[in-house]
């Protein structure tokens, strides 16, 4: 009888377990360390305003088949984006409101929409992720300029025995340094700001 | 049984495990590498949404080092940081007249000359299966366990080396080497894989042809 029950115990105890480790229950901050990028700084005063669904953004995600997400990366995004703005313009600041200010350009970056997918789902063998932003410009006066949009791309290995986690934030990790180097190379390219930079002297 | 399976494993350990390689060379300029000079190695990918192979590129950078101590290998992960935002995948040149843009940045030349680069070394290409026959399987009872069955693939590992040469601007040499091989896994209670090391045989190939062309007389 005893025997019986401590197998019943122990055949309960392995199915809660196969069940937990079945359920993706994801939940993770990412980290990322952009490099100093060798970039020519533009003649601009810029303000960045980082409203608060980027600075706090934090992708979530309930389905059947994936499980339950919550992926927070908003100080990474801030750390990104002030890192590259900062080498990118003569002088850079941090703005408590998108209003009008005492810079020539404001800079106030959105996450239109953040994508993953997953070894299984595409056959290949690493994670893949894609942050979609839309940088909406204006110039010191309040006059809106064409926005800027952009996807960061990146992409992590399978790695053995590494967690199902791990794939994920590396690749958001790849991204968002993917992120920063199309910000680094673009926005200078991007027109409304080129032309303010040309008309500067530089 | 064991009668059919000894000889198979026999015939698979004298004949299988094999690869055969092929090199294509291609120099376009002599070389010109001087005392302090370094080369950097990078991966590329040459299918949409694959990165690099950079397994090999590490590969065939410290086989390289192996096969001459005094060449200066600049690692791939230090040269793309050093070098931010400007080869990421999405923003490196893909053709050397590319760098003529590149090198009109005054930071950028700076850094190149801070490391020394005299070459850039781009590789492409991927190692993979083939094909596939047969097949194993594996059960256990309460009188112990074990696997029957053999299984044998055919790996391919191709890969191209195009090197720049930076202060010329321009395609210094390029190096091709495919290596195929059969790999077999005969299991009579405990698989045996008697693999074929394509990738390892690739890189060992490359290494060495582009420590032969650096090597060479000016």
């Amino acid at each position: 009888m005893m025997k019986a029950r401590l197998a019943a115990f122990f055949l309960a105890a392995v199915f809660a377990m196969v069940l937990t480790g079945c359920q993706k229950n994801v939940s993770f901050k990412v980290q990322t360390e952009i490099p100093e990028p060798l970039v020519t700084k533009l003649a601009l005063s810029v303000g960045v305003y980082y409203p608060d669904a980027f600075r706090r953004y934090e992708y979530t995600e309930t389905t059947e088949e994936r499980g339950t997400w919550r992926i927070e990366s908003g100080d990474s995004q801030v750390r990104a984006f002030n890192r590259i703005l900062n080498d990118l313009f003569s002088e850079f600041r941090e703005l408590n409101s998108p209003q009008a200010g005492a810079v020539e350009l404001i800079v106030v970056p959105e996450i239109a929409s953040m994508q993953f997918s997953m070894p299984k789902e595409t056959g290949f063998d690493y994670f893949e992720a894609w942050v979609e932003y839309i940088v909406k410009l204006q110039t010191g006066d309040g006059e809106e300029l064409p926005a800027w949009r952009f996807t960061g791309y990146g992409q992590a290995r399978t790695e053995r025995f590494a967690g199902f986690e791990t794939g994920l934030a590396d690749s958001l990790s790849d991204a968002l340094r993917n992120a920063g180097a199309q910000l680094a190379t673009g926005l200078p390219a991007h027109p409304p700001v080129r032309q303010r930079a040309q008309r500067t002297g530089l | 049984m064991l009668r059919l399976v000894y000889p198979v494993l026999v015939c698979a350990l004298l004949y299988g495990c094999k690869s055969h390689t092929v090199i294509d060379r291609h120099q376009e300029i002599p070389v010109a590498m001087e005392s302090g000079d370094s080369i950097v190695l990078l991966g590329r990918s040459t299918r949409l949404a694959e990165s690099g192979d950079h397994d090999f590129v590490d590969c065939v950078g410290n086989a390289l080092e192996t096969r001459n101590a005094n060449l200066d290998v600049v690692k791939e992960n230090e040269f793309v940081d050093a070098m931010y935002p400007w080869f990421e995948s999405t923003t490196a040149p893909t053709e050397v007249s590319m760098l003529e843009h590149l090198f009109n940045n005054d930071a950028i030349t700076e850094r190149f000359e801070e490391l020394a680069i005299k070459y850039l070394i781009w590789i492409e290409g991927r190692t993979e299966t083939l094909e596939s026959i047969g097949g194993i399987t594996c059960s256990i009872g309460p009188g112990g366990g074990g696997c029957f069955g053999y299984k044998s693939w055919d790996d391919e590992a191709d890969y191209v080396a195009a090197i720049w040469d930076i202060d010329q601007q321009a395609d210094a040499a390029r190096i091709g080497t495919r290596t195929n091989g059969t790999s077999y896994m005969p299991a009579v209670i405990i698989p045996i894989p008697l693999l074929a090391r394509v990738k390892h045989t690739a890189c060992d190939a490359m290494a060495g042809q582009i420590a032969d062309y650096l090597s060479m007389p000016k």
